[in-house]
């Protein structure tokens, strides 16, 4: 009985030395700036979606570079898009030769939101 | 037990320790108060005056590692009628804290333009020390100020964007992520501030665009009364050692 509840004992004290050691470990790891640049990548990576989802006739595959001057009206994010270039790089078939990368490059005012 | 020698020797020891101690916290306290004093005031003159904002981040790939963010600011205005309300010192951290406020009827601010201030009270709270050691807070509430204020102009003036995105099978995929905005912000007030359990700091600073607008007499925001923004700020640099790993 004795020894049974010195064990007892003796578990609980390893139980909160160990919960002790893995909060403060847990503590630490919460610090810092590491947690604000991951939030701050996610945020500027969600900006730029938003820009470039709100262009019209996006292409399945290809790449967009722009310049916009981002603000707010009415606690919503808009976009005045200064400078804009996309590159399509899909496939396109040909009727007489076969199937070839094509390439269709639209700037500025024909892709502005 | 102990022979009377060292015991007069230990005694000794104390009564020098007791009579030194006072002297050199006394000069601590008067350092770092002053110090918190200085803060405080340019604090007050960001608020009431207003300052430079620049504020630059970007991303390569989406990789945290690739990412910087700079956020500058600078003012340098005059003001009077200063006056502190509140002087605190804590020995123990060495470190003191002093509430700054003014009262006056109108400025000419960072822009030049003549405000009406309706002789409305601005307070800001400031923190100092004179040991290099503690002032890891402090400088944690400093970046979560400059966070604020770079959040506050991203909303009032907006900011650019630079982008190149790849488009795969109608996916987007930001190949890279620039943002920058340069802009003057004045009548930013600070509602609360403190720390994590992690002590990371954090601000909230609030813009009353009605107010403003009112001092102003133009609207400076369509559709918006009170922006809020909570800025953040670190003590440890654990983004740099997971870089480097």
């Amino acid at each position: 009985m004795n020894l049974s509840r010195r064990r007892l004992a003796g578990l609980v004290v390893v139980l909160l030395v160990s919960g002790a050691g893995t909060m403060g470990w847990c503590k630490h790891a919460q610090a810092g700036n590491a947690r604000m640049v991951k939030q701050s990548v996610l945020r500027l990576d969600a900006t730029n979606k938003e820009a470039v989802q709100g262009i019209p006739d996006l292409p399945k595959n290809g790449t967009v570079a722009l310049k916009a001057r981002a603000f707010y009206q009415r606690e919503t994010l808009r976009f005045d898009i200064e400078d804009i270039t996309v590159t399509s790089t899909d496939e396109t078939s040909d009727l007489f030769t076969d199937h070839q990368t094509g390439k269709d490059t639209k700037t500025n005012d024909s892709a502005k939101n | 037990m102990i022979p009377r020698k060292t015991k007069a020797l230990l005694v000794l020891w104390a009564g020098l320790l007791l009579a030194a101690s006072p002297a050199w916290a006394g000069n601590k306290r008067i350092m770092s108060v002053r110090a918190a004093k200085v803060l405080a005031e340019r604090a007050l003159i960001e608020s009431v005056y207003g300052l430079k904002v620049r504020c630059t981040e970007s991303v390569e790939d989406m990789v945290a590692a690739s990412f910087v963010g700079k956020t500058e600011s600078k003012t340098a205005g005059q003001i009077k009628g200063i006056t502190y309300d509140d002087v605190c010192y804590d020995p123990q951290k060495d470190i003191a804290q002093v509430t700054a406020s003014v009262c006056l009827p109108s400025i000419t601010n960072i822009d030049g333009e003549v405000i009406d201030l309706k002789s409305k009270t601005f307070r800001r709270v400031a923190f100092a020390t004179s040991t290099p050691s503690m002032a890891g807070p402090i400088r944690a509430l400093r970046a979560a100020e400059l966070d604020a204020y770079a959040q506050l102009v991203k909303r009032i003036v907006g900011f650019t964007l630079e982008s190149h995105t790849t488009v795969e099978n109608y996916l987007l995929k930001s190949d890279s992520v620039k943002t920058k905005v340069l802009a003057t912000l004045y009548l930013a007030e600070l509602t609360s501030y403190g720390w994590n359990e992690s002590g990371d700091a954090y601000v909230t600073m609030t813009l009353n665009l009605k107010d403003i607008s009112d001092m102003l007499d133009e609207e400076v925001m369509e559709g918006a009364e009170i922006i809020e923004v909570t800025g953040e700020g670190a003590q440890e640099d654990d983004f740099q050692v997971a870089k480097n790993s």
